[in-house]
């Protein structure tokens, strides 16, 4: 934490909500990122993060300066996703087929589909699709492990910080998460198959 | 040499470079003699790389605006709860201090009461003879205490005795070891134990309350009853509504914020009752609570609490907030957060305004508390 954050880090605990939104604007996007890939929806997304810095600047009094910042803040909203999830699982209110919607990209996808033919995008399309879908499936568990680790990119150590778990645990996370991901890619290109070959 | 499906457990960690030395060396050899397990790690590698790729998502439009009004709603909350709260715990400070003392007069007074009574009531001169030793050797330890008795001769030598005050037509005296920081008060019926005045804003006397100066009152009257106690509770309770008094859930809380907590080695002789009275009405119920009870075996102890500095420092608050609500109005500042800023300062503006207004009625009330104990001296 350089001085300038300090000083910020400061202010905000005195209750600057401008010094706290300098502090926090580094880490909107990733922890909007988080919240999209774990919730599976843009709206929940908005939610989770949003109540995610509201948790931040109402207990930065009682964050202690020797973790970092923005690990401190990835696990508020991993723990926030996953608390609603847990939630929603209780109330049997599961949105497994919730694509991700903000994952559309239509027009994304026409800028750098130059070299792709219509048939390739077709099918890294239904590909997309699946994997969003298979992440939703996952248990939350594993799907903090996927997100945090192949989506977002965080180090076993990093991931270890956020999760409060120690670095073994994660590593056997991240592993049964991904042979778990695996597994339900495979039925699910099966089941595709057969919609296929039956439509045929 | 590992068997495949040991291999492609490892497959997992191999694409994060986190195997060992030892680990990755023996992974490597196998996967190159393996077409199955190489295909295996193909497929994971692309599972990996496909999340990998998922591209970031913009931040939605309004998600900095609305995050910014929902961060304004959480301090202004903050504020005005920790407006509330300094203003509550000083007025709570106040009343503690005034409770504190209260206190330590009932205790003392208490032991002496219990000294005093089993002899009241006994016109035989030797009791009363020995109700004047014990108020010779009471008065230097004891600062104030009072007690009644229908005996007029044993008033006027026990009164002369301590202070030279006598009031010979109303039975009632007053013993003080030091007279200076004494005054009687000859217009109640009952025995007062009162003080001259405290320093700061306490009196022991009551204060009616008028359009200048609010006062919270408080008394406190123990009460010996002869009869069973339950019945006798009832009744009291009764005379008490019949007066004017009111009983409600708040009224106990704040009557017992205001009395004693303690009487854990009394409580199975005794029993409490909390209501308030109007200023009014309460000289009525002291009288007929004398007149039931008998002049002899009541008490009460009275606290005024000067409530202005509580309002001023209310008051001194809601300007501040209708400035501010008045400079937000006047600027025809339109950004998003300002109907939040204004909701939150008119709620505040509200819950001081409430405040007041309850501190200005209550201080038409008394707040009353009767200790009742079995007389058991007799």
């Amino acid at each position: 934490m350089n001085e300038n954050e300090k000083h910020l880090l400061e202010s905000a605990k005195k209750g600057d909500i401008e010094a706290f939104e300098k502090l926090i604007e580094a880490h909107e996007k990733k922890v909007f990122n988080i919240a999209l890939r774990m919730m599976g929806s843009y709206e929940d997304a908005k939610d989770m993060a949003q109540e995610a810095f509201i948790r931040v600047y109402r207990s930065l009094g009682d964050f202690k300066e020797q973790s970092s910042l923005s690990t401190w803040i990835y696990r508020i909203i991993t723990n926030i996703c996953l608390d609603e999830l847990r939630k929603r699982k209780n109330k049997k209110v599961l949105y497994i087929d919730d694509n991700i919607r903000s994952d559309d990209g239509e027009i994304k996808r026409d800028i750098v589909s130059d070299d792709l033919t219509p048939e390739e995008i077709v099918e890294r399309d239904e590909m997309k699709r699946m994997l969003s879908s298979a992440i939703n499936e996952l248990s939350e568990e594993h799907r903090t492990v996927i997100v945090l680790r192949d989506i977002q990119g965080f180090s076993y150590k990093e991931i270890s910080d956020i999760t409060n778990c120690p670095e073994g645990t994660v590593k056997s996370r991240i592993c049964r998460a991904r042979q778990a991901l695996k597994e339900i890619l495979v039925s699910k290109k099966e089941l595709l198959k057969d919609r296929y070959v039956k439509e045929m | 040499m590992k068997k495949c499906d040991e291999i492609r457990e490892l497959i997992y960690i191999y694409v994060d470079g986190e195997l060992d030395e030892a680990q990755r060396a023996e992974f490597e050899e196998h996967i190159n003699s393996c077409a199955d397990c190489r295909n295996e790690l193909d497929e994971i590698k692309s599972i990996i790389s496909m999340c990998n790729s998922i591209e970031e998502e913009e931040l939605p439009d309004n998600f900095r605006e609305e995050l910014h009004s929902k961060l304004l709603a959480v301090k202004e909350e903050n504020m005005r709860k920790n407006k509330v709260v300094t203003l509550r715990n000083r007025y709570i400070r106040i009343i503690s201090a005034v409770a504190a003392c209260l206190l330590i007069v009932v205790l003392a007074r208490g032991f002496l009461y219990d000294s005093f009574f089993p002899k009241y009531g006994q016109k035989d001169m030797d009791k009363t003879g020995s109700a004047r030793e014990n108020a010779g050797t009471l008065d230097e330890g004891a600062e104030i205490y009072g007690f009644s008795a229908e005996n007029n001769d044993a008033a006027d030598s026990i009164a002369e005795k301590g202070s030279g005050i006598a009031e010979e037509e109303i039975q009632q005296f007053s013993i003080m070891a030091d007279p200076n920081t004494a005054e009687a008060m000859p217009g109640d019926s009952g025995i007062t134990v009162s003080r001259s005045t405290e320093p700061g804003q306490r009196k022991h006397e009551l204060q009616k309350s008028d359009e200048e100066n609010v006062y919270s009152n408080n008394v406190i009257i123990n009460a010996k009853v002869k009869g069973e106690l339950d019945s006798e509770v009832q009744n009291i309770r009764k005379l008490a509504v019949d007066s004017g008094g009111e009983f409600s859930e708040e009224t106990a809380q704040i009557a017992m914020a205001n009395a004693r907590q303690e009487t854990d080695g009394k409580k199975a002789t005794e029993t409490v009752l909390n209501f308030k009275i109007s200023y009014n009405q309460y000289q009525n119920l002291f009288d007929s609570l004398t007149e039931y009870v008998g002049s002899g075996n009541i008490t009460a102890d009275k606290v005024s609490q000067d409530m202005s500095n509580i309002i001023e420092s209310y008051n001194a608050r809601l300007s501040e907030i209708e400035d501010e609500i008045s400079g937000i109005e006047k600027s025809g500042n339109a950004s998003t957060s300002s109907p939040d800023v204004l909701k939150t300062l008119n709620e505040e503006r509200q819950l001081i305004i409430n405040e007041i207004e309850k501190i200005k009625l209550d201080s038409d009330y008394i707040y009353v508390t009767i200790y009742i104990q079995q007389n058991d001296a007799e």
